[in-house]
Protein backbone atom coordinates (compact mmCIF):
# COMPACT_ATOMS: atom_id res chain seq x y z
CA UNK A 1 0.00 0.00 0.00
CA UNK A 2 0.69 3.59 -0.47
CA UNK A 3 2.80 5.02 2.20
CA UNK A 4 1.91 8.23 2.13
CA UNK A 5 -1.66 7.29 1.91
CA UNK A 6 -1.23 4.85 4.87
CA UNK A 7 -0.14 7.65 7.07
CA UNK A 8 -2.60 10.14 5.87
CA UNK A 9 -5.37 7.50 6.85
CA UNK A 10 -3.84 7.13 10.21
CA UNK A 11 -3.76 10.95 10.81
CA UNK A 12 -7.20 11.25 9.65
CA UNK A 13 -8.67 8.57 12.09
CA UNK A 14 -6.57 9.66 15.02
CA UNK A 15 -8.11 13.68 14.24
CA UNK A 16 -11.42 12.32 14.07
CA UNK A 17 -10.95 10.47 17.67
CA UNK A 18 -9.42 13.35 19.26
CA UNK A 19 -11.88 15.80 17.89
CA UNK A 20 -15.20 13.75 18.48
CA UNK A 21 -13.69 12.47 22.05
CA UNK A 22 -13.84 15.96 23.08
CA UNK A 23 -16.67 16.72 21.63
CA UNK A 24 -18.64 14.52 23.04
CA UNK A 25 -17.15 15.73 26.45
CA UNK A 26 -18.34 19.22 25.07
CA UNK A 27 -21.90 18.00 24.64
CA UNK A 28 -22.40 16.69 27.59
CA UNK A 29 -21.74 20.60 29.07
CA UNK A 30 -23.69 21.84 26.37
CA UNK A 31 -26.42 19.48 27.44
CA UNK A 32 -26.56 20.28 30.48
CA UNK A 33 -26.21 24.57 29.72
CA UNK A 34 -29.60 24.12 27.21
CA UNK A 35 -31.72 21.92 29.65
CA UNK A 36 -30.60 24.24 32.61
CA UNK A 37 -31.67 27.59 30.59
CA UNK A 38 -35.25 26.00 29.81
CA UNK A 39 -35.71 25.00 32.87
CA UNK A 40 -34.80 28.30 34.28
CA UNK A 41 -31.68 27.47 36.47
CA UNK A 42 -28.20 27.84 35.66
CA UNK A 43 -26.35 24.57 34.78
CA UNK A 44 -23.09 23.72 36.04
CA UNK A 45 -21.64 27.12 37.79
CA UNK A 46 -18.95 26.41 40.26
CA UNK A 47 -16.09 25.00 38.41
CA UNK A 48 -14.31 27.53 35.89
CA UNK A 49 -16.47 30.81 34.43
CA UNK A 50 -19.68 29.32 33.77
CA UNK A 51 -18.96 26.15 34.34
CA UNK A 52 -16.63 25.31 31.47
CA UNK A 53 -14.53 23.41 33.33
CA UNK A 54 -17.12 21.05 34.54
CA UNK A 55 -16.00 18.69 31.64
CA UNK A 56 -12.18 18.48 32.51
CA UNK A 57 -13.88 17.48 36.12
CA UNK A 58 -15.88 15.29 35.02
CA UNK A 59 -13.30 13.65 32.74
CA UNK A 60 -10.12 13.66 35.49
CA UNK A 61 -13.48 11.73 37.74
CA UNK A 62 -14.23 9.31 34.67
CA UNK A 63 -10.12 8.64 34.72
CA UNK A 64 -9.28 7.56 38.27
CA UNK A 65 -12.45 6.31 39.56
CA UNK A 66 -12.13 2.99 40.12
CA UNK A 67 -13.28 -0.12 37.96
CA UNK A 68 -15.22 -2.13 39.49
CA UNK A 69 -16.10 -5.67 38.39
CA UNK A 70 -19.04 -6.97 40.34
CA UNK A 71 -19.41 -10.50 41.73
CA UNK A 72 -21.70 -12.48 39.63
CA UNK A 73 -21.26 -10.67 36.11
CA UNK A 74 -19.64 -12.68 33.01
CA UNK A 75 -16.34 -10.90 33.12
CA UNK A 76 -15.15 -10.98 29.75
CA UNK A 77 -18.46 -9.33 27.94
CA UNK A 78 -18.81 -7.15 31.10
CA UNK A 79 -15.77 -5.43 30.23
CA UNK A 80 -15.87 -5.70 26.61
CA UNK A 81 -19.24 -4.40 25.97
CA UNK A 82 -18.71 -0.34 26.44
CA UNK A 83 -15.53 -0.65 24.19
CA UNK A 84 -17.96 -2.05 21.17
CA UNK A 85 -20.43 0.67 21.89
CA UNK A 86 -17.72 3.51 21.47
CA UNK A 87 -16.01 1.23 18.80
CA UNK A 88 -18.44 1.21 16.23
CA UNK A 89 -19.84 4.69 16.88
CA UNK A 90 -16.22 6.04 15.69
CA UNK A 91 -16.29 2.98 13.28
CA UNK A 92 -19.37 4.50 11.63
CA UNK A 93 -17.17 7.76 11.08
CA UNK A 94 -15.24 6.30 8.22
CA UNK A 95 -17.20 7.19 5.64
CA UNK A 96 -18.76 10.13 6.84
CA UNK A 97 -17.69 13.71 4.70
CA UNK A 98 -16.75 16.09 7.62
CA UNK A 99 -15.82 19.07 5.31
CA UNK A 100 -15.29 19.47 1.64
CA UNK A 101 -12.34 18.67 0.62
CA UNK A 102 -9.32 21.72 1.24
CA UNK A 103 -5.60 22.24 0.40
CA UNK A 104 -3.23 22.55 2.94
CA UNK A 105 0.42 23.51 2.47
CA UNK A 106 -0.27 22.36 -1.54
CA UNK A 107 -2.12 19.01 -0.32
CA UNK A 108 -5.50 17.80 -1.36
CA UNK A 109 -6.72 16.93 2.30
CA UNK A 110 -10.06 14.68 1.63
CA UNK A 111 -11.82 14.83 5.33
CA UNK A 112 -13.40 11.50 4.94
CA UNK A 113 -11.34 8.18 6.20
CA UNK A 114 -12.34 5.88 3.24
CA UNK A 115 -15.01 6.94 0.44
CA UNK A 116 -16.32 3.40 -0.01
CA UNK A 117 -19.11 3.57 -2.50
CA UNK A 118 -21.95 1.90 -0.09
CA UNK A 119 -21.10 4.91 2.31
CA UNK A 120 -24.33 5.34 3.60
CA UNK A 121 -25.29 1.39 4.07
CA UNK A 122 -21.67 1.08 5.57
CA UNK A 123 -22.38 4.03 8.53
CA UNK A 124 -26.21 2.28 8.48
CA UNK A 125 -24.19 -1.31 9.46
CA UNK A 126 -21.82 -0.07 12.13
CA UNK A 127 -24.85 1.64 13.89
CA UNK A 128 -26.81 -1.70 13.46
CA UNK A 129 -23.79 -3.74 14.92
CA UNK A 130 -23.47 -0.91 18.16
CA UNK A 131 -26.40 -2.56 19.32
CA UNK A 132 -23.80 -5.12 20.65
CA UNK A 133 -22.85 -2.50 23.51
CA UNK A 134 -26.23 -2.47 25.09
CA UNK A 135 -27.21 -6.12 24.51
CA UNK A 136 -23.65 -7.50 26.01
CA UNK A 137 -23.44 -5.30 28.58
CA UNK A 138 -26.53 -5.91 30.09
CA UNK A 139 -26.91 -9.30 29.22
CA UNK A 140 -23.45 -10.23 30.92
CA UNK A 141 -24.47 -7.36 33.84
CA UNK A 142 -26.33 -9.97 36.51
CA UNK A 143 -28.99 -7.08 37.31
CA UNK A 144 -32.79 -7.65 36.33
CA UNK A 145 -32.78 -3.79 35.30
CA UNK A 146 -30.26 -4.14 33.02
CA UNK A 147 -31.80 -6.93 31.20
CA UNK A 148 -35.08 -5.14 30.98
CA UNK A 149 -32.65 -2.42 29.21
CA UNK A 150 -31.64 -4.81 27.24
CA UNK A 151 -34.69 -6.37 26.20
CA UNK A 152 -35.86 -3.02 25.23
CA UNK A 153 -32.30 -1.58 23.14
CA UNK A 154 -32.73 -5.19 21.02
CA UNK A 155 -36.55 -4.31 20.40
CA UNK A 156 -35.97 -0.39 19.79
CA UNK A 157 -32.97 -0.36 17.66
CA UNK A 158 -34.44 -3.57 15.41
CA UNK A 159 -37.26 -1.76 14.86
CA UNK A 160 -35.94 1.65 14.24
CA UNK A 161 -33.51 0.21 11.96
CA UNK A 162 -36.39 -1.35 9.75
CA UNK A 163 -38.45 2.77 9.83
CA UNK A 164 -34.19 4.46 8.94
CA UNK A 165 -33.67 1.67 6.09
CA UNK A 166 -37.13 2.25 4.26
CA UNK A 167 -36.89 5.69 4.83
CA UNK A 168 -33.54 6.55 3.12
CA UNK A 169 -34.44 3.96 0.19
CA UNK A 170 -36.64 6.54 -1.21
CA UNK A 171 -33.80 9.58 -1.43
CA UNK A 172 -31.15 6.96 -2.46
CA UNK A 173 -33.17 5.91 -5.47
CA UNK A 174 -33.20 9.50 -6.79
CA UNK A 175 -29.29 9.94 -5.68
CA UNK A 176 -28.64 6.04 -7.27
CA UNK A 177 -25.54 6.36 -5.45
CA UNK A 178 -25.02 5.39 -1.90
CA UNK A 179 -21.77 7.29 -1.11
CA UNK A 180 -22.23 10.07 0.82
CA UNK A 181 -20.02 12.18 -1.74
CA UNK A 182 -22.16 11.42 -4.18
CA UNK A 183 -25.54 12.67 -2.47
CA UNK A 184 -23.93 15.69 -1.59
CA UNK A 185 -23.26 16.42 -4.99
CA UNK A 186 -26.58 15.56 -6.08
CA UNK A 187 -28.01 18.67 -3.52
CA UNK A 188 -25.10 20.99 -4.94
CA UNK A 189 -27.11 24.08 -6.66
CA UNK A 190 -29.03 25.97 -3.73
CA UNK A 191 -31.48 25.22 -1.26
CA UNK A 192 -34.00 24.60 -3.54
CA UNK A 193 -32.06 20.78 -4.53
CA UNK A 194 -31.69 19.90 -1.06
CA UNK A 195 -33.37 16.43 -0.69
CA UNK A 196 -35.41 17.54 2.65
CA UNK A 197 -37.85 19.42 -0.02
CA UNK A 198 -38.07 16.95 -2.80
CA UNK A 199 -38.49 13.92 0.24
CA UNK A 200 -40.18 15.47 3.41
CA UNK A 201 -41.58 12.12 4.81
CA UNK A 202 -38.14 10.29 4.05
CA UNK A 203 -36.69 13.20 6.17
CA UNK A 204 -39.44 13.21 8.73
CA UNK A 205 -39.13 9.23 9.48
CA UNK A 206 -35.31 9.07 9.24
CA UNK A 207 -35.40 11.98 12.26
CA UNK A 208 -37.82 10.23 14.29
CA UNK A 209 -35.37 6.88 13.61
CA UNK A 210 -32.76 9.19 14.26
CA UNK A 211 -33.67 9.93 18.03
CA UNK A 212 -34.39 5.98 18.21
CA UNK A 213 -31.45 4.87 17.40
CA UNK A 214 -29.09 6.86 19.71
CA UNK A 215 -31.82 6.33 22.50
CA UNK A 216 -32.73 10.10 22.94
CA UNK A 217 -35.70 11.12 24.99
CA UNK A 218 -38.87 10.61 23.92
CA UNK A 219 -37.11 7.16 22.77
CA UNK A 220 -34.86 7.08 25.96
CA UNK A 221 -36.91 3.82 27.10
CA UNK A 222 -33.37 2.14 27.21
CA UNK A 223 -31.84 3.86 30.38
CA UNK A 224 -34.83 5.02 31.43
CA UNK A 225 -33.49 7.18 34.67
CA UNK A 226 -36.60 6.91 36.92
CA UNK A 227 -37.91 3.15 36.21
CA UNK A 228 -34.20 1.66 34.93
CA UNK A 229 -32.25 3.42 37.05
CA UNK A 230 -29.14 3.51 33.95
CA UNK A 231 -30.55 0.57 32.30
CA UNK A 232 -27.37 -1.64 31.00
CA UNK A 233 -25.25 0.51 32.35
CA UNK A 234 -26.31 0.24 35.94
CA UNK A 235 -23.31 -2.02 37.09
CA UNK A 236 -21.10 -0.28 35.08
CA UNK A 237 -18.40 2.66 36.87
CA UNK A 238 -15.48 4.70 36.24
CA UNK A 239 -13.89 4.59 32.31
CA UNK A 240 -16.49 2.10 31.22
CA UNK A 241 -19.15 3.83 31.85
CA UNK A 242 -17.84 6.40 30.67
CA UNK A 243 -17.20 4.68 27.16
CA UNK A 244 -20.68 4.38 26.60
CA UNK A 245 -21.14 7.93 27.17
CA UNK A 246 -18.59 8.48 24.65
CA UNK A 247 -20.34 5.88 22.38
CA UNK A 248 -23.93 7.49 22.26
CA UNK A 249 -22.57 10.99 22.12
CA UNK A 250 -20.69 10.42 19.12
CA UNK A 251 -23.50 8.26 17.85
CA UNK A 252 -25.38 12.06 17.97
CA UNK A 253 -23.11 13.29 16.20
CA UNK A 254 -22.63 11.08 13.65
CA UNK A 255 -26.36 10.64 12.81
CA UNK A 256 -26.61 14.79 12.65
CA UNK A 257 -23.86 14.97 10.33
CA UNK A 258 -25.72 11.64 8.10
CA UNK A 259 -29.09 13.70 8.17
CA UNK A 260 -27.38 17.31 7.11
CA UNK A 261 -25.74 15.74 4.12
CA UNK A 262 -28.27 13.27 3.20
CA UNK A 263 -31.10 15.54 3.53
CA UNK A 264 -30.09 19.41 4.00
CA UNK A 265 -27.57 19.53 1.23
CA UNK A 266 -24.17 18.82 3.33
CA UNK A 267 -21.72 20.85 2.63
CA UNK A 268 -23.40 22.32 -0.84
CA UNK A 269 -21.06 23.30 -3.49
CA UNK A 270 -17.77 22.87 -1.36
CA UNK A 271 -16.84 26.71 -0.60
CA UNK A 272 -15.34 27.70 2.95
CA UNK A 273 -19.09 29.20 3.08
CA UNK A 274 -20.78 25.31 2.88
CA UNK A 275 -18.73 23.89 5.45
CA UNK A 276 -19.54 26.15 7.72
CA UNK A 277 -23.39 25.71 6.70
CA UNK A 278 -23.17 22.12 7.24
CA UNK A 279 -21.43 22.49 10.83
CA UNK A 280 -24.18 25.16 11.42
CA UNK A 281 -26.48 22.27 10.35
CA UNK A 282 -25.11 19.75 12.84
CA UNK A 283 -24.64 22.34 15.40
CA UNK A 284 -28.97 22.28 14.63
CA UNK A 285 -29.47 18.59 14.85
CA UNK A 286 -27.70 18.75 17.84
CA UNK A 287 -29.27 21.32 19.86
CA UNK A 288 -32.80 20.09 18.62
CA UNK A 289 -31.91 16.44 20.44
CA UNK A 290 -31.30 18.16 23.43
CA UNK A 291 -34.41 20.72 22.81
CA UNK A 292 -36.96 17.89 22.19
CA UNK A 293 -34.98 15.81 25.68
CA UNK A 294 -36.37 19.28 27.53
CA UNK A 295 -39.87 19.73 26.00
CA UNK A 296 -41.20 16.38 25.52
CA UNK A 297 -42.01 13.30 28.06
CA UNK A 298 -40.81 9.65 27.10
CA UNK A 299 -43.18 7.53 25.43
CA UNK A 300 -44.56 4.13 26.58
CA UNK A 301 -42.33 1.22 25.40
CA UNK A 302 -45.86 -0.57 23.98
CA UNK A 303 -46.61 3.14 22.02
CA UNK A 304 -42.90 3.06 20.91
CA UNK A 305 -43.57 -0.52 19.24
CA UNK A 306 -46.84 0.88 18.05
CA UNK A 307 -45.46 3.60 16.19
CA UNK A 308 -42.92 1.91 14.52
CA UNK A 309 -45.00 -0.62 12.80
CA UNK A 310 -48.21 0.24 12.32
CA UNK A 311 -47.67 3.89 11.45
CA UNK A 312 -44.12 5.09 10.71
CA UNK A 313 -42.62 1.88 8.33
CA UNK A 314 -46.16 1.87 6.38
CA UNK A 315 -45.63 5.07 5.76
CA UNK A 316 -42.26 4.70 4.32
CA UNK A 317 -42.94 1.74 2.53
CA UNK A 318 -45.50 4.30 0.23
CA UNK A 319 -42.90 6.80 0.16
CA UNK A 320 -40.70 3.99 -1.46
CA UNK A 321 -43.37 2.88 -3.72
CA UNK A 322 -44.82 6.46 -4.70
CA UNK A 323 -40.98 7.70 -5.41
CA UNK A 324 -41.12 4.42 -7.59
CA UNK A 325 -43.96 5.67 -9.43
CA UNK A 326 -42.50 9.14 -10.06
CA UNK A 327 -39.57 7.89 -10.83
CA UNK A 328 -40.23 6.00 -13.72
CA UNK A 329 -43.02 7.84 -15.38
CA UNK B 1 1.36 -8.62 1.26
CA UNK B 2 -0.94 -6.72 4.00
CA UNK B 3 -4.23 -8.08 2.41
CA UNK B 4 -2.46 -11.60 2.43
CA UNK B 5 -1.29 -11.22 6.20
CA UNK B 6 -4.97 -9.99 6.80
CA UNK B 7 -6.85 -12.79 5.00
CA UNK B 8 -4.53 -15.44 7.12
CA UNK B 9 -5.79 -13.29 10.08
CA UNK B 10 -9.11 -13.46 9.42
CA UNK B 11 -9.11 -17.42 8.31
CA UNK B 12 -7.18 -18.54 11.27
CA UNK B 13 -10.47 -16.39 13.61
CA UNK B 14 -13.02 -17.37 11.23
CA UNK B 15 -11.84 -20.99 12.15
CA UNK B 16 -11.18 -20.88 15.66
CA UNK B 17 -14.58 -19.38 16.58
CA UNK B 18 -16.69 -21.61 14.27
CA UNK B 19 -14.90 -24.44 16.72
CA UNK B 20 -15.91 -22.88 19.40
CA UNK B 21 -19.46 -22.00 18.12
CA UNK B 22 -19.87 -25.95 17.80
CA UNK B 23 -17.90 -26.93 20.89
CA UNK B 24 -19.06 -24.38 23.40
CA UNK B 25 -21.25 -25.66 26.26
CA UNK B 26 -23.64 -22.56 27.19
CA UNK B 27 -25.88 -21.57 23.47
CA UNK B 28 -24.95 -17.88 24.41
CA UNK B 29 -21.28 -18.39 24.32
CA UNK B 30 -21.76 -20.71 20.69
CA UNK B 31 -24.09 -17.43 19.48
CA UNK B 32 -21.11 -15.19 20.57
CA UNK B 33 -18.38 -16.88 18.79
CA UNK B 34 -20.81 -17.27 15.98
CA UNK B 35 -20.98 -13.31 15.70
CA UNK B 36 -17.12 -13.35 15.43
CA UNK B 37 -17.21 -15.79 12.69
CA UNK B 38 -20.06 -13.86 10.64
CA UNK B 39 -17.81 -10.41 11.09
CA UNK B 40 -14.45 -12.23 10.10
CA UNK B 41 -15.78 -13.42 7.15
CA UNK B 42 -18.07 -9.69 6.31
CA UNK B 43 -14.10 -8.70 6.62
CA UNK B 44 -13.50 -11.17 4.42
CA UNK B 45 -15.52 -9.45 1.78
CA UNK B 46 -14.16 -6.24 2.33
CA UNK B 47 -10.63 -7.50 2.15
CA UNK B 48 -11.99 -8.62 -2.08
CA UNK B 49 -13.57 -5.42 -2.70
CA UNK B 50 -17.16 -6.55 -2.15
CA UNK B 51 -18.42 -4.17 -0.39
CA UNK B 52 -22.12 -4.84 -0.49
CA UNK B 53 -21.66 -7.76 0.09
CA UNK B 54 -19.49 -7.03 3.55
CA UNK B 55 -22.48 -4.28 4.60
CA UNK B 56 -25.36 -6.89 4.09
CA UNK B 57 -23.28 -9.57 6.00
CA UNK B 58 -23.14 -7.38 8.46
CA UNK B 59 -26.28 -5.39 8.85
CA UNK B 60 -28.17 -8.67 8.16
CA UNK B 61 -26.25 -11.14 10.36
CA UNK B 62 -24.19 -9.49 12.86
CA UNK B 63 -26.95 -6.90 12.91
CA UNK B 64 -30.15 -8.20 12.93
CA UNK B 65 -29.99 -12.34 13.20
CA UNK B 66 -27.67 -12.91 15.33
CA UNK B 67 -29.22 -10.22 17.46
CA UNK B 68 -32.39 -11.87 17.52
CA UNK B 69 -30.62 -15.27 18.20
CA UNK B 70 -29.49 -13.23 21.73
CA UNK B 71 -32.43 -12.07 22.51
CA UNK B 72 -34.03 -15.46 22.16
CA UNK B 73 -31.21 -16.91 24.40
CA UNK B 74 -31.76 -14.90 27.16
CA UNK B 75 -35.51 -14.99 27.24
CA UNK B 76 -35.12 -18.66 27.37
CA UNK B 77 -32.94 -18.16 30.70
CA UNK B 78 -31.30 -21.59 30.52
CA UNK B 79 -29.74 -22.72 33.14
CA UNK B 80 -26.82 -25.21 33.13
CA UNK B 81 -28.81 -27.79 35.06
CA UNK B 82 -31.41 -27.77 31.93
CA UNK B 83 -28.49 -28.34 29.59
CA UNK B 84 -28.20 -31.88 27.83
CA UNK B 85 -25.31 -33.79 29.42
CA UNK B 86 -23.12 -34.78 26.10
CA UNK B 87 -20.38 -37.32 27.68
CA UNK B 88 -19.23 -38.24 24.43
CA UNK B 89 -19.33 -34.72 22.78
CA UNK B 90 -15.14 -34.47 22.17
CA UNK B 91 -15.47 -37.68 20.67
CA UNK B 92 -18.59 -37.05 18.35
CA UNK B 93 -16.84 -34.20 16.84
CA UNK B 94 -13.91 -35.74 16.06
CA UNK B 95 -15.67 -38.59 14.26
CA UNK B 96 -17.94 -36.26 12.51
CA UNK B 97 -14.77 -34.12 11.31
CA UNK B 98 -13.13 -37.36 10.01
CA UNK B 99 -16.65 -38.24 8.18
CA UNK B 100 -17.00 -34.98 6.45
CA UNK B 101 -12.82 -35.09 5.16
CA UNK B 102 -13.22 -36.82 2.05
CA UNK B 103 -15.80 -34.15 0.65
CA UNK B 104 -13.09 -31.55 1.97
CA UNK B 105 -10.88 -33.09 0.09
CA UNK B 106 -12.75 -33.19 -3.41
CA UNK B 107 -14.28 -29.55 -2.72
CA UNK B 108 -10.54 -28.25 -2.61
CA UNK B 109 -9.08 -30.40 -5.26
CA UNK B 110 -12.24 -28.73 -7.06
CA UNK B 111 -11.67 -24.95 -6.29
CA UNK B 112 -7.95 -25.78 -7.09
CA UNK B 113 -9.00 -27.02 -10.73
CA UNK B 114 -11.17 -23.65 -11.19
CA UNK B 115 -10.00 -21.46 -13.83
CA UNK B 116 -10.57 -18.77 -11.52
CA UNK B 117 -7.92 -19.56 -8.52
CA UNK B 118 -4.81 -18.13 -10.31
CA UNK B 119 -6.77 -15.08 -11.22
CA UNK B 120 -6.20 -11.42 -8.92
CA UNK B 121 -8.74 -10.10 -7.10
CA UNK B 122 -11.06 -8.43 -9.22
CA UNK B 123 -10.67 -5.71 -7.16
CA UNK B 124 -14.38 -2.99 -7.65
CA UNK B 125 -15.26 -4.64 -10.53
CA UNK B 126 -17.85 -6.37 -8.66
CA UNK B 127 -19.75 -5.85 -5.59
CA UNK B 128 -21.15 -2.55 -5.89
CA UNK B 129 -24.44 -2.11 -6.11
CA UNK B 130 -24.91 -1.26 -9.91
CA UNK B 131 -23.24 -4.33 -10.63
CA UNK B 132 -25.62 -6.95 -8.26
CA UNK B 133 -28.46 -5.17 -9.08
CA UNK B 134 -27.65 -5.72 -12.74
CA UNK B 135 -26.75 -9.40 -12.35
CA UNK B 136 -29.87 -10.31 -9.81
CA UNK B 137 -32.32 -8.64 -12.17
CA UNK B 138 -31.46 -9.73 -15.47
CA UNK B 139 -29.39 -12.68 -15.80
CA UNK B 140 -31.23 -14.49 -12.55
CA UNK B 141 -34.72 -12.21 -11.93
CA UNK B 142 -36.50 -16.09 -11.55
CA UNK B 143 -34.72 -17.08 -8.96
CA UNK B 144 -34.70 -13.77 -7.61
CA UNK B 145 -38.56 -13.58 -7.38
CA UNK B 146 -39.01 -17.35 -6.44
CA UNK B 147 -36.85 -15.93 -3.35
CA UNK B 148 -38.86 -13.19 -2.81
CA UNK B 149 -42.18 -15.19 -3.13
CA UNK B 150 -40.77 -17.69 -0.37
CA UNK B 151 -39.64 -14.69 2.08
CA UNK B 152 -43.00 -13.35 1.26
CA UNK B 153 -44.87 -16.58 2.81
CA UNK B 154 -42.89 -17.13 5.62
CA UNK B 155 -43.48 -13.68 6.58
CA UNK B 156 -47.27 -14.17 6.68
CA UNK B 157 -46.79 -17.56 8.17
CA UNK B 158 -44.95 -16.24 11.09
CA UNK B 159 -47.82 -13.05 11.42
CA UNK B 160 -50.71 -15.91 11.23
CA UNK B 161 -48.73 -18.40 13.95
CA UNK B 162 -48.42 -14.99 16.32
CA UNK B 163 -51.64 -13.95 15.37
CA UNK B 164 -53.54 -14.22 18.79
CA UNK B 165 -56.04 -17.69 18.96
CA UNK B 166 -60.06 -15.99 18.82
CA UNK B 167 -61.32 -19.27 19.84
CA UNK B 168 -59.17 -19.65 22.71
CA UNK B 169 -60.03 -17.13 25.65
Amino acid sequence: MDTALLVETVIKIVVILLVFSALAGFGTYFERKVLAFMQRRLGPMNVGPYGLLQIAADGIKLFTKEDIIPAGVVPLIFKIAPVITAATAFMAAAAIPFLPSFTIFGYEVHPIVADINIGILYVMGMMAVGLYGPLLGGLASNNKYSLISTARAVAVFISYEVVSGLAILAPLMMVGSLSLLDINDYQAGGITHWIAFSQPVAFILFWIAAFAETGRTPFHLIANDHELIDGFGTEYSGMRWGLFFIGEYANMFFISFVMAIMFLGGYGDGSVAGAFALLGKVAFFFFFFLWTRAAWPDVRPDQLMWLTWKVLMPLAVINVVITGFVLMF
Amino acid sequence: MLNEVLFYILSALILVSALVLISARRPIDAALSFIVTLVSIAALFALQGSSFLFATQIIIYAGAILALILFIIMFLNIQDKNLPDEPHKKRDITFSTLAVLPFTVVLISLINKSPLVDQALPYDLFGGIKDIGSVIFNDYLLVFELISILLLVSLIGAVSLAKEDKDVK
